[in-house]
C-alpha cells in the first residue's frame, strides 16, 4: 500500500549548501521530518550543481519519511546567465539591468515546461518574459 | 506574501536581490470556503511564498520595497492575487526539536540498538545499547548511511579484526565512534568542522560511559597525527574524495576505512580513487540509493 502523504513541502536552495537554518529548517521541522537527514541527501544529490538555486518539493509521509525530487533552476537563473549577468534590478520599477531576445526567452521556456505546470509553450513564454520584465530585463 | 504559481521565479529572485536567504512556498487550491475538496466552481490557484531574511534586516524598508515591486509584477504578468500579508521574528521555538517526537528506539544490525535519552528500552542479553541525542548535529542511526556504517563496524568487531583505535571523520553526534567503543575498541579520536557537533558527541560519549578513551574536537584532518585501525567517514563522495588522500593516510597498513554517504552510482569512482592511495574493496553494503563500502589498506 502507498503510504500516506501528509505535507508537500515546496523550497528554493542553493545546491550543496543546505543547513538546518531557515528555510529548511522551519519549513520541514513543523512537520516532524529529521532536518538533517534532508540537508545530507539534498547536498550529496546536488553537489555537482553548488552555487546554483535549485527548486526542491520535499513529500513527507506519515511516518515522518520523506522523498523529494529536484528541479530546473528557476526561470530567473537561467535568463541571468542567459543575459551574462550576476544580478538583476533590485529595482526594476525604475532601474533596467539588461536586455534578453525573444528566443533566449523560448529557449528558457522550452527547458522549463515541464516544471512551470502550464497548458503549452506559449504560456510558458508568457511566464518567463514576465519573469524577465519583472527582473529589469527588457525582452527584444 | 500570497501569489499566483507563475510569479514565484520572479518573486524570489526579487526577495533574494534584497538578501533573502532562502524561500518556500506551498500552492492551494482553494474553493469558496477553503476547502480544497470543494467541488464548485474551478477555483484560482493560490500560492503563499515565505522568505527568511537575517535578524538584521529593515522589515519596514523590505516591505515597502515590496509594496513598490507589485505595480511591476501586474505589469509584467498582468493583474493577480499578489498581497503582503505578514513579517514575524522566528525565535527558535519547536521546529527544531519537533522531529524529536517520531525519534524512537530501533535496533540496527544484530546487536546495536539505538535509543534516544528520553526512551527507556528492554534490550537483550547480547545487544549494545547505544544512547544518542542529535541536537542539531548528524547521526540518529535512522538514516540509511549511517545504519550501514554501523553495520559495517558490527561485522569488523564480530571478525578476529578488532579495531584499537579508531578515527572517525565527520563525527556529527559520535554515534559510529561511540558503536566502536562499545564494541571494543579503547581509543577513539572524533573530528568535524563543526564545533556545535563537536559538543554533541562529547555528551553522547559520556552518556555512554566511554568518555574515557573518546575525544572529540574540530581539528582538521591533515593536522591529525599518526594512524588508526579504523578510519570512519560517513560524509559525502565528493568530499570523501577530496579527502582521499589523508583519510588513507590517518589508516594503518592492513587497517580498515569505512566509507559512507556516497550515492549508489558514485560508488566506482570512489573506490577507484582511495585503490590510488593503496586500498582495496573488502565489502559493500546498497540501501536504497545509497552505499557504504569497507576498503582495506595493503599490509
Amino acid at each position: 500500500m502507498a503510504k500516506k502523504i501528509i505535507a508537500q513541502i515546496k523550497l528554493q536552495i542553493v545546491a550543496g549548501k543546505a543547513n538546518p537554518s531557515p528555510p529548511v529548517g522551519p519549513a520541514l521541522g513543523q512537520h516532524g521530518v529529521n532536518i538533517m537527514e534532508f540537508c545530507k541527501a539534498f547536498n550529496a544529490k546536488t553537489a555537482s550543481q553548488e552555487g546554483m538555486v535549485i527548486p526542491v518539493v520535499i513529500t513527507v509521509f506519515a511516518d515522518r519519511s520523506f522523498t523529494f525530487i529536484t528541479k530546473t533552476p528557476p526561470a530567473s537563473v537561467l535568463l541571468l546567465k542567459a543575459a551574462g549577468l550576476e544580478k538583476g534590478s533590485k529595482t526594476p520599477k525604475r532601474e533596467k539591468c539588461g536586455k534578453i531576445t525573444r528566443d533566449k526567452v523560448e529557449e528558457i521556456a522550452r527547458l522549463k515546461m515541464t516544471d512551470l505546470d502550464v497548458k503549452d509553450l506559449a504560456a510558458a513564454i508568457k511566464t518567463v518574459e514576465g519573469t524577465a520584465r519583472s527582473m529589469g530585463l527588457d525582452v527584444v | 506574501m500570497e501569489t499566483r504559481r507563475e510569479t514565484v521565479d520572479a518573486i524570489a529572485h526579487f526577495l533574494s536581490a534584497h538578501g533573502s536567504i532562502g524561500t518556500a512556498y506551498d500552492e492551494q487550491l482553494l474553493g469558496p470556503s477553503g476547502d480544497p475538496a470543494d467541488p464548485i466552481p474551478p477555483p484560482p490557484r493560490v500560492t503563499r511564498l515565505t522568505a527568511y531574511f537575517p535578524w538584521d534586516t529593515d522589515l519596514w524598508m523590505l516591505k515597502q520595497a515590496f509594496l513598490d515591486f507589485l505595480p511591476v509584477l501586474s505589469d509584467s504578468f498582468g493583474p493577480g492575487p499578489e498581497a503582503f500579508l505578514d513579517a514575524a521574528e522566528i525565535t527558535d521555538s519547536g521546529w527544531a526539536e519537533k522531529w524529536k517526537e517520531h525519534f524512537h528506539a530501533r535496533k540496527i544490525g544484530r546487536r546495536i540498538v539505538i535509543k534516544p535519552s528520553w526512551e527507556e528500552v528492554t534490550a537483550g542479553k547480547d545487544d549494545v545499547v547505544l544512547t544518542i541525542d542529535p541536537g542539531q548535529a548528524f547521526g540518529t542511526g535512522t538514516h540509511e548511511t549511517t545504519r550501514m556504517c554501523l553495520c559495517l563496524i558490527e561485522d569488523l568487531y564480530g571478525r578476529d579484526v578488532s579495531p584499537r583505535t579508531v578515527l572517525d571523520v565527520g563525527t556529527g553526534t559520535g554515534i559510529l565512534g561511540i558503536a566502536a567503543a562499545r564494541l571494543g575498541a579503547e581509543r577513539i579520536l572524533a573530528i568535524d568542522t563543526d564545533p556545535v557537533a563537536v559538543e554533541v558527541a562529547e555528551g553522547n560519549a559520556a552518556a555512554n560511559g566511554v568518555a574515557h578513551g573518546f575525544r572529540a574536537e574540530c581539528t582538521p584532518l591533515p593536522s591529525i597525527p599518526g594512524e588508526f585501525d579504523l578510519v570512519c567517514g560517513n560524509l559525502i563522495a565528493e568530499i570523501l574524495i577530496d579527502l582521499a588522500i589523508d583519510l588513507a593516510a590517518r589508516c594503518a597498513r592492513g587497517g580498515h576505512l569505512i566509507l559512507s554517504g556516497i550515492l549508489c552510482e558514485k560508488a566506482g569512482w570512489v573506490v577507484e580513487e582511495f585503490a590510488k592511495y593503496g586500498t582495496t574493496l573488502a565489502d559493500k553494503s546498497v540501501d536504497g540509493q545509497w552505499c557504504a563500502l569497507l576498503l582495506r589498506r595493503e599490509a
